[in-house]
């Protein structure tokens, strides 16, 4: 396939374990383009979470390749990897230990800021004028920043995420089950939020969750995975209206649904 | 009363440490003194613990020794603390074969009693208590790095050091940033704890005559020569022993108490 | 008769005396399947801790719990022990925090068994068994000498629930006992537990913060918000025909597949504002 490719992955494997007992990654590949939003749906044990790890160069592969704006970046050094930092960035699921306890908001959203190598990628930036502005985008008060994160609902925790991840101006944001560990009602707010940063940014967006509910409704690409296998991908409408595989079909059919016959 | 023995110890801990920052500047009497008319005195009006065998006041030479008692454990456990702490980090963060190296190493460090080192330091530069500080620390750097250890890999499993290290944020940073504030309590239980096994470490080298020079009063030391009395005086021996139970107590108290204190607040109720 | 009534339950915690349940009253009939639903620290968690005893010491009980006759505030430990895991038992959330993992499975289960039924450790392996396969597990002996770590999140919810099942409690109390699975094994899971309850003929209190989760198991649901039910009735009227304000949001959030994709989706506080928080 041509066009802006920012992510190529060609035939990733990553084993754990002794013996590499544990196939975490069985041989992936894929393609993310420069303003997709691709959802990435699995089960525990399918690989996804591993495989945005990858991605994002927390982690490097048994075998296989991954390349970002053309750069192959699973040999790199951390000193060299600063422009994917600032390209790329994570919300993670569990919004009680995805941020320290022990510093305040604004030290963790401008975490990112405070890498050398990532502000040479960067564009010059003051990190108290972005805090304000990031802060802002996710729709929290100015004074949140001299606050610590137990002061604030998991949904507002995940938004100090989201913040966090916007303060170098990325053009990936890779939400791993961002909202899986907040209640149902609160959901919807965090959803229409990174809904809406994609937009006015022009985000490129990899959204793994086990909802497909959730990820029919936000992306407009799909990849279903099941042990460490890609089991099917395509275009949204295309998956989830025609599913082929077997493992699709089941994922939508166990979606609890509202049942009012008792 | 709830919290009873985190009161408790910190009161006696808090007791020791207001005894030896008096004895600076003042005792009830000059604890070189002798007053040879009045040796093995009973406690009275004048002396309220009474006299020791050379007719020194007991209470001064309990007071001064209250000085020794603190600087051991402070210079005991900065010794474990500051070498086992980057141990420990480094073992719990880098894993591995580093992390197989380092607690094969503290295994090893473990394997020497204090005791032990502190003889073998006495035997080599004069016993003082230095060398006792000196190897009290030395043994006690493997509890440190332990439990430094544990405490790093638990904060290296938590989503938000990956996302430091999603920022950038490359291991030294990390370490300071991210794990040592978390482990933080962790230590302080561990500290406190050290410093009692260090006044309990150093009263038994200073007994065995491993500790100090002849003039400068220790509990320890005051037990040993008490216990040459032990049956004219039977309560020189009593003071020094009760001074360092109290302190040995205090900072036990201290340490639980602590650890108590921190353990319900990482545990939510929603 | 009712088998489980709540009347004017207040619960506090602390010096402070926060309220996390105020005044809440609702009634169970034997068999009954009801549902409490409401978000993080709207009181449903307490209300069942509160009914099995199982809250911490800070927190202040006042008001009334009868289960089939007897008032459980005020009730010593002693005494509500008993009750617990013959009349009443609770499924939690986290099967591998729930579960000892330095027993063997099919001992825990077993533990329960002879804590009230006083038979001897033979024969309770044989019921052990049964009731393992009653929920779902086909390689029962297996599982039974397996440690928690052996087997699967929806093995360990399906051990969690024969615990809760074995000695045929008249009531039987969910906090979330799906939250932390599978989307294919939970649906597995709600599906098995209507059928035990059905044929247990065991009450339910299910309590959870998804409502199409609740619709599964419960004909009817309690909405909690901040410690106060703010409505109550069948499911299916809650659906059609929302009254409340907050309910009407939770109704309108539980539909994300009825949005078109692209879409805003519609949240609690486009129907319900509440202070800042």
């Amino acid at each position: 396939m041509t066009g802006d490719a920012l992510f190529e992955v060609t035939d990733l494997v990553r084993r754990f374990g002794r013996g590499g007992r544990v196939h975490a990654l069985d041989g992936v590949s894929l393609q993310v383009q420069r303003g997709q939003r691709l959802g990435i749906v699995g089960e525990s044990g399918s690989g996804k979470s591993t495989l945005i790890r990858l991605m994002a160069a927390l982690d490097r592969p048994t075998s296989g390749s991954i390349t970002f704006e053309g750069r192959e970046i699973t040999a790199l050094a951390e000193r060299d990897l600063g422009f994917l930092r600032a390209a790329v960035q994570l919300v993670f699921q569990d919004p009680r230990s995805s941020l320290n306890p022990r510093m305040t908001v604004g030290s963790i959203v401008t975490e990112p800021l405070r890498a050398a190598h990532l502000r040479r990628a960067m564009d010059a930036v003051d990190p108290r004028q972005r805090l304000r502005e990031v802060l802002a985008a996710v729709d929290l008060p100015s004074d949140a920043a001299e606050r610590y994160p137990h002061e604030f609902s998991g949904g507002q925790r995940q938004r100090i995420a989201i913040a966090r991840a916007l303060a170098p101006a990325p053009a990936v944001l890779i939400a791993d089950e961002p909202v899986s560990a907040l209640d149902v009602s609160v959901r919807a707010q965090v959803l229409n939020l990174l809904a809406e940063l994609v937009d006015a940014h022009g985000l490129t967006l990899i959204f793994v969750s086990h909802d497909l509910a959730v990820v029919r409704h936000l992306c407009d690409s799909v990849i279903v995975m099941r042990a460490g296998r890609i089991e099917e991908q395509g275009s949204a409408e295309q998956v989830f209206a025609h599913p082929k595989a077997e493992y699709t079909k089941a994922l939508w059919a166990a979606i609890p649904r509202i049942r009012t016959d008792g | 009363m709830k919290r009873l023995g985190l009161w408790l110890g910190a009161a006696l801990a808090g007791l020791v440490a207001a005894m030896a920052l008096i004895s600076l500047v003042w005792t009830p009497y000059d604890p070189t003194l002798v007053l040879g008319s009045q040796r093995l005195q009973g406690p009275s009006a004048a002396h309220w613990l009474g006299t020791d065998s050379m007719g020194i006041d007991v209470l001064s030479r309990i007071l001064i020794g209250a000085q020794t008692t603190i600087v051991v454990g402070v210079v005991s456990v900065s010794i474990a603390a500051l070498i086992g702490i980057p141990l420990g980090l480094l073992a719990g963060q880098a894993g591995g074969w580093v992390d197989e190296v380092v607690m094969r190493l503290t295994d090893i460090a473990y394997a020497f009693p204090a005791l032990l080192l502190a003889i073998l330091l006495a035997a080599r530069f004069g016993a003082s208590p230095l060398t006792a500080m000196t190897a009290i620390g030395l043994a006690t750097i493997p509890s440190f790095a332990r439990v430094t250890r544990a405490g790093a890999k638990q904060v290296m499993s938590t989503d938000f050091v990956l996302a430091a290290r999603a920022s950038g944020t490359r291991w030294p940073a990390v370490s300071v940033r991210h794990v040592l504030p978390n482990i933080a309590p962790l230590i302080g239980v561990q500290a406190s704890v050290t410093f009692a096994l260090a006044i309990l470490a150093e009263a038994a080298l200073s007994y065995l005559g491993l500790s100090t020079a002849a003039i400068v009063p220790t509990w320890g030391k005051m037990l040993r020569d008490a216990q040459a009395v032990m049956f004219n005086a039977p309560l020189q021996a009593v003071w020094p022993g009760l001074a360092i139970a109290v302190a040995v107590l205090g900072f036990n108290l201290l340490g639980d108490g602590l650890r108590d204190l921190l353990d319900p607040r990482l545990r939510e109720v929603s | 008769m009712s088998l489980l009534r709540v009347n004017d339950l207040t619960i506090t915690f602390g010096r402070r005396r926060s309220v996390a349940v105020d005044a809440v009253s609702f009634e169970m009939g034997a068999g009954q399947r009801l549902g409490i639903i409401g978000e993080s620290g709207s009181g449903k968690t307490v209300t069942a801790l509160a009914v099995m005893g199982l809250l911490p010491e800070t927190a202040r009980v006042s008001g009334s719990i009868t289960l089939d006759g007897h008032e459980l505030v005020g009730m010593p430990d002693s005494a509500l022990a008993r009750l617990r895991g013959d009349l009443m038992s609770m499924v939690f959330q986290e099967p591998m925090t729930a579960l000892d993992p330095t027993m063997r499975v099919g001992r825990q289960v077993a533990e329960v068994l002879l804590l009230h039924a006083g038979r001897s450790g033979d024969s309770a392996r044989g019921q052990v068994i049964e009731m393992l396969v009653r929920v779902g597990l086909n390689d029962a002996d297996r599982v039974a000498d397996s440690f928690p770590h052996q087997l699967s999140g929806g093995q360990r919810q399906r051990c969690l629930l024969a615990m809760a099942l074995i000695n045929s409690p008249d009531l039987v109390i969910c906090d979330e006992p799906t939250t932390a699975l599978d989307v294919t094994v939970q649906a597995r899971v709600l599906s098995l537990l209507d059928e035990v309850l059905t044929a247990e003929r065991a009450a339910c209190l299910f309590i959870s913060h998804d409502l199409a989760v609740v619709s599964q198991v419960c004909t009817d649901v309690l909405v909690m918000l901040e410690g106060r039910i703010v409505e109550a009735g069948p499911v299916a009227r809650l659906f059609s025909r929302p009254e409340h304000p907050y309910t009407r949001g939770l109704v309108a959030t539980a539909r994300i597949g009825d949005v078109m994709p692209g879409q805003r989706l519609p949240t609690v506080e486009d129907f319900y504002r509440r202070e800042a928080r």
